[in-house]
């Protein structure tokens, strides 16, 4: 099996990073998945937690260079954020290099190519992540019912969200019992 | 929920690598809400109809240009006719047709915000080659954008008013046109320039390439015509502190700093220039080539024609002693007590034309720039052939005031150099200012020996290469292909040691004057002005366009436009089209009364919030307060000065405040399907 990328990339800087990357025909790992948010000050640590318990094996959060960020601050508290997350890995006993912070500019096509291949040679040598993909399932589940409960606009949504519940909570009895007979 | 997903071919762009059809067919399948009934592979192809409460994807199509009118009739025609209520687009970049493909959707009646795009193109077809690890990613892609829009929220946008005046940051040539445009469209525009008097560069030229007309003559009429404009407000020897807001109202701090001279007073007579006894002063205008007083003007046709005083040099200011200038002047226009005044004014748009310097030549010591007086820049040979310049615009050396024999000219300094020293871009005028100052030499003195190092010669435009040409055939100017690696000064001459790759052999002979093509850089500024304007820069400093090819003078920054050498090498001509272009641009914001508001701004759920003000502080924009809300220390959001940018969302320990069009959820559920 590959190993699976999720990449947050700020609107301004990094996903247009990305997108000269493919103008220029830069090739890097298919892998590597991404998702756009305003900025990466956006990315709230749940995201980037909730991505390694489905069994993400890297996370990768890329921003505007300090300084340039296009909501002048933003990528500064993403930065004290990440720094926080690292150490929140590390005392949960998951490699560090699994996570990674990046500033890509716009014009920066061939860095954000070169940062995602390096990016995924390291994941690849770490290996899969087995440690927590699947593992929490209970928890984040019972998160996300949680906000839906607030939620009572739209009707079919909620529905549909509870069917995919009830077929994830299957799924991670599933995953419990293989870890426990692991054991 | 009712689903429509599209496939674009984009030619073969996508479909090259991209199993369109497959992937067309397989967004059907379910994962997430079930229903998995993949109907055979006939696109577009209408599953049998879902039950209303579950999600799922009940038309999906691929076609060859989903951009061009049949494509965007395709999404229209279906939304109506199978009743979609969320759309996904699997294209191109958001950035290239998120705007075409939503307003398509409006025009079927569906909110905008419920169509996603699918990034197949740039983020996938053109960056794997493997057809089937292609077609995977992009299918993830599909259902991370099927996720999203599954949670999207209709949003409406919201309105705010546009301030009708233009802010132009710059004075050359770029920031003179742009003013002048937007002025007779009928606006109102303040124009700062940093340094005593506008002109920027162009006024320092002498004649100008590939027609040789005298730049001030040309120039000039500009600069006076844009300080009578009744439209146009002045503001020279100032300088932009701040800016905040936003597209339609930003407001700026202008620091007009103390000339030292009453500007309504003064009648330019320039007595007081005579009164100053301290007259060793380097003259910046002529390169340092000439002197000039404390109290000054920086040139004869300067606009303000008004002189400054120079507090660094004034006696006065120095030891408190002098005041001679005070004496010499008769309007009583001389005011010692002045101080730097700052105005606040609010504009609708905002236009950056802060120009460019050489580089310095630190770096370079083998041309012996620091060492020789003959050693000179093209800048300041354009001072040195010039009728109003340090020596009337005859061709002297500056050791000895001797017309040169032979005149070496060294193309590409620090243009087209990788190593940390140079730039790695190319400066794009130097090959042309170059074979025109060639050719004013040997107008002059035709017995002159004139030579020309190059790496390459760059001619591209219009009357370029004939221009060029004409150098050579007609003036018998020598072009050398090489580098040069060593001026040695010796004897009151200078020794030029070289490569002539031509030849293949070493060059090495004597010359009188050495004349020094410096690549340009951004002005000094330019980077404090990016900041300030939130516009991007490049990775060399020029300001970066929001499109390189169809945005060419718009900063990714709403409201930010971009014109002449601050955005990148470029002659006159190019830097005027460029500056028209913006005005252009910028005209077409201050016409609007209202513009439509971005209604992806951030929202507090008050029942949520604990009052803790986290976000408070995270808000690059003060745009949240516990003002106006319903209950004391719950906050809330002002919509008109959120931008979007999330961080307060991330910040919010209790799960109050998210932000629409990329909530908590729909992030959560992108995750989700990327991770599956
Ligand atoms: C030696 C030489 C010869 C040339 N000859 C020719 C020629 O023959 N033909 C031709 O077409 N082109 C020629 N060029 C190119 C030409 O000079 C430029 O194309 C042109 O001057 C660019 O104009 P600009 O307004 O963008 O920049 P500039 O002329 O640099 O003007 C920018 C202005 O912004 C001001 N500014 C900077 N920072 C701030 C700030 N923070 N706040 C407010 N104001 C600020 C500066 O003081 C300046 O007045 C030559 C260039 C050189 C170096
Ligand atoms: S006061 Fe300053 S500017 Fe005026 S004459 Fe004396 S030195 Fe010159
Ligand atoms: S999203 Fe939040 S932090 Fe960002 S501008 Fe809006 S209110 Fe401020």
């Amino acid at each position: 099996m590959p190993v699976n990328i999720v990449a947050f990339c700020c609107n301004w800087c990094s996903y247009a990073g990305a997108d000269l990357a493919g103008t220029s025909r830069l090739a890097y790992p298919s892998q590597v998945k991404i998702i756009r948010v305003p900025c990466s000050c956006r990315v709230d640590e749940a995201f980037v937690l909730r991505a390694f318990i489905r069994g993400a094996d890297g996370v990768i959060v890329c921003g505007c260079h300090l300084g340039d960020c296009h909501y002048m601050t933003g990528n500064h508290h993403t930065k004290q954020r990440m720094e926080a997350l690292f150490g929140l890995l590390e005392f949960m006993g998951m490699e560090r290099e699994r996570l990674r912070l990046e500033w890509i500019s716009a014009s920066e096509g061939a860095k954000f190519a070169d940062t995602m291949a390096g990016f995924t040679a390291q994941v690849e040598k770490l290996g899969k992540n087995e440690r927590y993909a699947g593992k929490c399932f209970e928890a984040a589940d019972a998160e996300t019912t949680n906000t839906e409960a607030t939620d009572t606009e739209t009707a079919d949504v909620e529905a549909m969200d509870v069917e995919a519940t009830d077929a994830e909570t299957a799924d991670t009895e599933t995953t419990n019992t293989k870890a426990a007979e692991d054991i | 929920m009712r689903i429509g997903v599209f496939v674009c071919h984009c030619g073969n762009n996508i479909k090259a690598t991209v199993d369109v059809a497959l992937l067309a067919e397989r967004v059907r399948e379910g994962f997430l809400w079930g229903a998995s009934s993949v109907s055979p592979s006939v696109s577009p192809s209408v599953s049998p109809s879902a039950s209303p409460s579950v999600t799922s994807v009940v038309f999906s199509a691929d076609y060859m240009y989903l951009c061009a009118e049949g494509g965007q009739k395709m999404i229209t025609d279906a939304i109506t006719e199978h009743g979609l209520e969320g759309v996904v687009v699997c294209a191109c970049s958001p950035r290239m047709h998120e705007a075409t493909f939503r307003k398509a959707a409006q025009r079927a009646g569906l909110n905008p915000y419920k169509l996603e795009i699918a990034n197949i193109r740039e983020q996938c077809s053109w960056v794997h080659a493997d057809k089937k690890a292609a077609t995977d990613k992009a299918l993830s892609l599909a259902k991370a954008a099927i996720a999203k829009v599954k949670l999207a929220k209709p949003l409406f946008p919201g309105e705010n008013t546009v301030e009708k005046r233009a802010l132009v940051i710059g004075g050359g040539i770029a920031g003179i046109q742009a003013a002048l445009d937007i002025a007779e469209a009928g606006f109102a525009v303040d124009l700062v320039e940093k340094t005593p008097s506008i002109g920027g560069k162009m006024a320092q030229l002498d004649k100008t390439f590939p027609t040789l007309d005298c730049s001030a003559c040309i120039l000039t009429p500009k600069m006076v015509e844009a300080a009578s404009h009744e439209n146009i407000t002045l503001h020279t020897y100032s300088e932009v502190e701040k800016v905040e807001g936003f597209v339609g109202s930003f407001t700026a701090v202008i620091r007009k700093k103390a000339r030292g001279v009453n500007i309504k007073k003064c009648t330019g007579c320039g007595d007081c220039l005579a009164a100053c006894p301290m007259k060793k002063i380097p003259n910046e205008f002529e390169s340092g080539m000439a002197n000039r007083t404390a109290i000054y003007i920086p040139f004869a046709q300067a606009v303000p024609n008004v002189p400054v005083i120079d507090r660094n040099h004034c006696a006065y200011f120095k030891n408190g002693k002098c005041k001679r200038c005070e004496g010499a002047c008769q309007p009583k226009a001389i005011d010692f007590s002045q101080e730097d005044e700052l105005i606040a004014e609010r504009y609708g748009v905002i236009v950056a034309a802060t120009g460019y310097e050489p580089i310095a030549l630190d770096a370079f010591g083998e041309y012996g720039y620091h060492d020789n007086k003959d050693v000179i820049t093209s800048l300041e040979f354009e001072r040195l052939t010039n009728a109003s310049g340090p020596t009337g615009g005859k061709l002297l050396r500056p050791s000895d005031g001797r017309v040169p024999k032979r005149v070496t000219f060294i193309q590409c300094v620090g243009s087209r150099d990788a190593t940390a020293r140079g730039k790695p871009y190319c400066s794009k005028v130097c090959c042309m200012y170059t074979a025109k100052h060639a050719i004013l030499i040997k107008e002059k003195h035709p017995e002159t020996d004139v030579e020309v190092f190059y790496i390459d010669v760059r001619t591209p435009g219009k009357s370029f290469e004939e221009f060029y040409r004409r150098a050579v055939e007609a003036y018998g100017v020598r072009y050398i292909k090489g580098q040069v690696g060593k001026v040695i000064g010796e004897n009151g001459s200078l020794r030029i040691q070289a490569m002539d790759m031509l030849e293949n052999g070493r060059y090495d002979s004597v010359t009188d004057l050495v004349v020094l093509a410096a690549a340009v850089e951004p002005s000094a500024d330019t980077k404090k002005i990016a900041r300030m304007l939130a516009a991007p820069a490049d990775v060399n400093g020029f300001l970066s366009e929001a499109h390189p090819k169809l945005r060419p003078v718009e900063s990714a920054t709403a409201g930010v436009f971009l014109c002449g050498m601050a955005n990148g090498p470029k002659d006159i001509p190019e830097t005027v089209a460029q500056a028209s272009a913006a005005a252009c641009k910028a005209i077409g914001i201050l016409m609007k009364d209202k513009l439509v508001t971005n209604p992806c701004t951030a929202k507090a759920d008050e029942d949520l919030c604990n009052g803790c003000g986290l976000c408070v502080g995270v808000c690059p924009y003060g745009a949240i307060s516990s003002e106006g809300g319903a209950f004391p220390r719950v906050v809330c959001v002002n919509s008109a000065l959120c931008q979007g940018c999330g961080g307060c969302a991330a910040a919010c320990p209790s799960g109050a405040m998210d932000l629409q069009g990329f909530s908590h959820r729909q992030i959560t559920a992108e995750v989700d399907a990327l991770c599956l």
